[in-house]
C-alpha cells in the first residue's frame, strides 16, 4: 500500500474502498507502534550513552584534581618544601665549616704563639751569653786582682767573685727559661701536629657531606621534576580525551531531533487510518480532497524542524548543523 | 829590717801566697785544669787566629792583643789529642811564661773557662807517675776541689826552650 | 557563591550536555522536563533561564509568560534552545521576552558564551 494518503482517483464501489480501508486500520497501527518502539530504543540508548560519557567526564575531572596536588599549586609546594629542606641541609654545612674556620683561627693564634716563643728562646740565649761575658770580665778583674794584691787587690777580688756568682746565677737562669720554653714549644708543635691531622680528616668529612647531600637533592629534584612532567602530561591528555568525549555527546544531540520527528510520524500514521475512513464515508471526491488537504496542512504545522518542512516541500534535508546564537 | 819593714814584707808575703793558691779552672775536651792565676794575664773570647807557616802543629796562628802580637798554642795539639771544634764558649787565656831569662806572651786556646777559684797547698798532690793522659812534666800537681782532683799545669813546662825559640821569632819577649 | 540556572527541556540527552557544560563552568544546575515542571521549579535563586520551545504539557513560549508574569523572576533572563528556526516561532519568543534564541543541535561554547553574556549577578 503505497499511496494511501493520496486522493481518491475515482469513485470505486463502497466496498472495495472499505476494504482498503479496514487493511488500514489494521497495518497503520502496526507500522505506527514500530516506530515508536524504535524511537523509544534509541532514545533509551542514547540517553545511556550520554550517561556514561558524562561519567567519564567528571571521573577524568576528578583524577586531573587529584593530579593537581601534585602540579600546579602542590607542585609549587614541593619545589619550596625541596628548597627548604637544602636551605637547613646547607645550614648543617656551614656550622660544619663554621667550626672548621674556628677551629683554623685557634691554629693561627698557637702559630703566632710560637713566634713569640722563638723570640723569648732567643732573649734567654741572649741572657746565657751576657752571663759568659760578664763572668769573663769578672775572671779578667780576678786575674788583675791577684796581680795587684794588697787590700784594694782582695777586695777587688772579692766584688770579682760575686759578680762570677751573679753571672752563673745568670747563665742557669737563662738556661732554665730556655729548657722551659723549649718543653712549651715541643708541646705547641704537637698541638699543631695532631690539630693538622683532625683538620685533614675534617675537611675530608664536610666534603663528602657536602657532596652526599647534594647528590640526594640532585635525584630529589630530578625525581620531582620527572613527577611534575608526569602530572602535567596527564593533565594535557585528559584534557584531550575530555574535549573527544563532550564533542562525542554534542553528536549524540542528533537524537532529540530524530526522536521529534519519529513522534510526529507515528502520530501521522496512526491518525492515517480514521482520517482515511472519513475520506471513504463522505459523498464526493472533492469532499475527500479537501479533506486530504486538511489532513496535510495539520501535519505540516505540527512540524518542529526545518528539515521536516523541506521534505514537505519535496527538497531533500541533510542534517542539521549548529549554529550562531541570536539575541534580541 | 825596722819591725815595720819586715811586717809589711811579712803581710805582703802572705797575701802573695795567698794569691799564689789562686787557680783558674777551664776545660779541654772532657778534662778540667788549672793554672795558678799569677801566671795569667788576661782571658779572651775567641778570635781566629792568623796563620804563620812553617810553625809546629800545635801552632795555630796569632793573635793581635792591643797591638801587641801574640803566638795562639792549641794544647790539645800539644798534648797529642784530636782538638775540639770551636763553640761560643771558647776562649784564649793569655799567659806569660818564663824559661831562665826570657819570658814569652803565648795565648792558649781552651774550649771553656770555669772559675777561679782557691786550692791551698794542703790540697794539692805530688802528680803521679802514671795514668794521666799528659806527660808528668807538664803537671804541677792534682789539687782537690769539691772531692774531685783537678790537674793543675805548669804553663812554663807547656812548652821545651826549643820551642820557645821558634816562637820568639815571633814576637817581642819580655826582659826582666 | 556560584550562579543558579534552570534548565528546561524534555530531552534528557540535551539537559545532560548543556547540564555537564554549566556545571563545569562553574553554575549551579536545576533540571526540569516541561513548562509545568518549569514553573514549579521557579524557587530560589536564580541567576538564568534556559528553555526549550516544543514540550508537552507547557510549551516553551506559554513557560516563558509564565515566568514574565512571576514577581519574582520576571526579570531573570530567558535563553531558549530549541530544534525551530523558523522566524514565526522566532517572533513570538522575542514578543514574549526571550532574551536568545539558540538552535539545536548546540556547541556548548555557543550556549556558554550566551550565558555569560547575558546572567545576572
Amino acid at each position: 500500500m503505497s499511496n494511501a494518503a493520496a486522493p481518491l482517483e475515482n469513485d470505486s464501489p463502497p466496498n472495495e474502498n472499505s476494504a482498503t480501508a479496514e487493511f488500514c486500520f489494521e497495518t497503520l497501527p502496526i507500522f505506527a507502534r514500530q516506530i515508536e518502539n524504535v524511537r523509544d530504543q534509541t532514545e533509551q540508548a542514547i540517553l545511556a550513552l550520554s550517561t556514561r560519557f558524562r561519567g567519564i567526564v567528571t571521573s577524568l575531572d576528578g583524577a586531573v584534581a587529584a593530579s593537581q596536588n601534585v602540579s600546579g599549586d602542590g607542585g609549587r609546594e614541593l619545589t619550596s618544601a625541596m628548597d627548604e629542606g637544602r636551605q637547613q641541609l646547607l645550614k648543617v654545612v656551614d656550622a660544619l665549616t663554621a667550626i672548621r674556620e674556628s677551629r683554623a683561627a685557634l691554629i693561627g693564634e698557637i702559630r703566632s704563639l710560637g713566634v713569640y716563643t722563638h723570640e723569648l728562646q732567643d732573649m734567654a740565649k741572649r741572657v746565657e751569653m751576657i752571663a759568659f761575658n760578664t763572668n769573663m770580665l769578672a775572671l779578667n778583674a780576678a786575674i788583675e786582682a791577684a796581680h795587684a794584691g794588697g787590700d784594694v787587690g782582695r777586695g777587688f777580688s772579692v766584688v770579682a767573685q760575686e759578680v762570677r756568682h751573679l753571672a752563673t746565677a745568670s747563665r742557669e737562669t737563662g738556661k732554665v727559661i730556655g729548657q722551659k720554653i723549649a718543653v712549651i714549644n715541643d708541646s705547641l708543635t704537637h698541638i699543631l701536629g695532631a690539630n693538622e691531622k683532625v683538620t685533614e680528616r675534617e675537611n675530608i668529612a664536610v666534603k663528602d657531606s657536602e657532596l652526599r647531600i647534594n647528590t640526594v637533592l640532585e635525584q630529589f629534584g630530578g625525581m620531582t621534576e620527572r613527577l611534575l612532567g608526569s602530572a602535567e602530561q596527564f593533565r594535557r591528555e585528559s584534557e584531550v580525551i575530555k574535549e573527544e568525549v563532550m564533542e562525542s555527546m554534542v553528536q549524540l544531540q542528533f537524537q532529540d531531533r530524530t526522536g521529534q520527528i519519529l513522534a510526529h510520524v507515528a502520530k501521522s500514521i496512526e491518525e492515517l487510518p480514521v482520517v482515511a475512513d472519513s475520506l471513504v464515508a463522505t459523498g464526493s471526491a472533492a469532499d475527500a480532497r479537501r479533506a486530504a488537504q486538511d489532513y496535510l496542512a495539520e501535519m505540516a504545522n505540527s512540524y518542529t524542524t526545518d528539515e521536516q518542512r523541506r521534505i514537505h516541500e519535496g527538497d531533500t534535508a541533510g542534517a542539521a548543523k549548529p549554529q550562531a546564537a541570536e539575541f534580541f | 829590717m825596722s819591725s815595720a819593714a819586715n811586717m809589711a814584707l811579712t803581710t805582703t808575703a802572705a797575701e802573695r801566697r795567698h794569691d799564689q793558691n789562686q787557680y783558674l779552672t777551664f776545660v779541654l775536651g772532657r778534662e778540667t785544669f788549672a793554672l795558678g792565676i799569677l801566671g795569667i794575664k788576661e782571658i779572651l773570647e775567641y778570635e781566629a787566629p792568623t796563620d804563620v807557616p812553617m810553625m809546629p802543629p800545635f801552632v795555630r796562628g796569632v793573635v793581635n792583643l792591643r797591638g801587641q802580637v801574640v803566638p795562639v798554642i792549641d794544647l790539645c795539639a800539644r798534648f797529642g789529642r784530636a782538638s775540639a771544634g770551636v763553640s761560643k764558649k771558647t776562649c784564649i787565656v793569655i799567659v806569660e811564661t818564663q824559661h831562665a831569662t826570657e819570658s814569652q806572651v803565648l795565648g792558649i786556646v781552651v774550649d771553656a773557662v770555669n772559675e777561679v777559684l782557691e786550692i791551698p797547698h794542703t790540697e794539692i798532690e805530688p802528680p803521679p807517675s802514671f795514668g794521666t793522659s799528659v806527660r808528668t812534666d807538664f803537671i804541677h800537681g792534682m789539687g782537690k776541689v769539691r772531692e774531685k782532683f783537678v790537674v793543675i799545669l805548669n804553663v812554663d813546662s807547656v812548652l821545651s826552650f826549643d820551642e820557645m825559640e821558634k816562637l820568639a821569632g815571633l814576637g817581642p819577649t819580655a826582659t826582666h | 557563591m556560584s550562579k543558579r540556572i534552570l534548565i528546561v527541556d524534555d530531552s534528557a540527552s540535551v539537559r545532560q550536555v548543556a547540564g555537564m557544560a554549566l556545571t563545569r563552568a562553574g553554575y549551579e544546575v536545576v533540571e526540569a522536563t516541561d513548562g509545568e515542571d518549569g514553573v514549579s521549579k521557579l524557587t530560589g535563586k536564580l541567576n538564568l533561564i534556559i528553555s526549550d520551545v516544543n514540550m508537552p504539557r507547557m510549551d516553551g513560549i506559554g513557560f516563558l509568560k509564565a515566568v514574565k508574569a512571576h514577581p519574582g523572576y520576571k526579570f531573570t533572563p530567558v535563553i531558549m534552545l530549541t530544534t525551530e528556526a523558523g522566524e514565526d516561532m522566532k517572533n513570538k519568543g522575542r514578543a514574549a521576552g526571550a532574551k536568545a534564541w539558540i538552535t539545536k543541535p548546540f556547541q556548548p561554547q555557543t550556549l556558554l558564551d550566551a550565558v555569560s553574556k547575558l546572567v545576572i549577578a
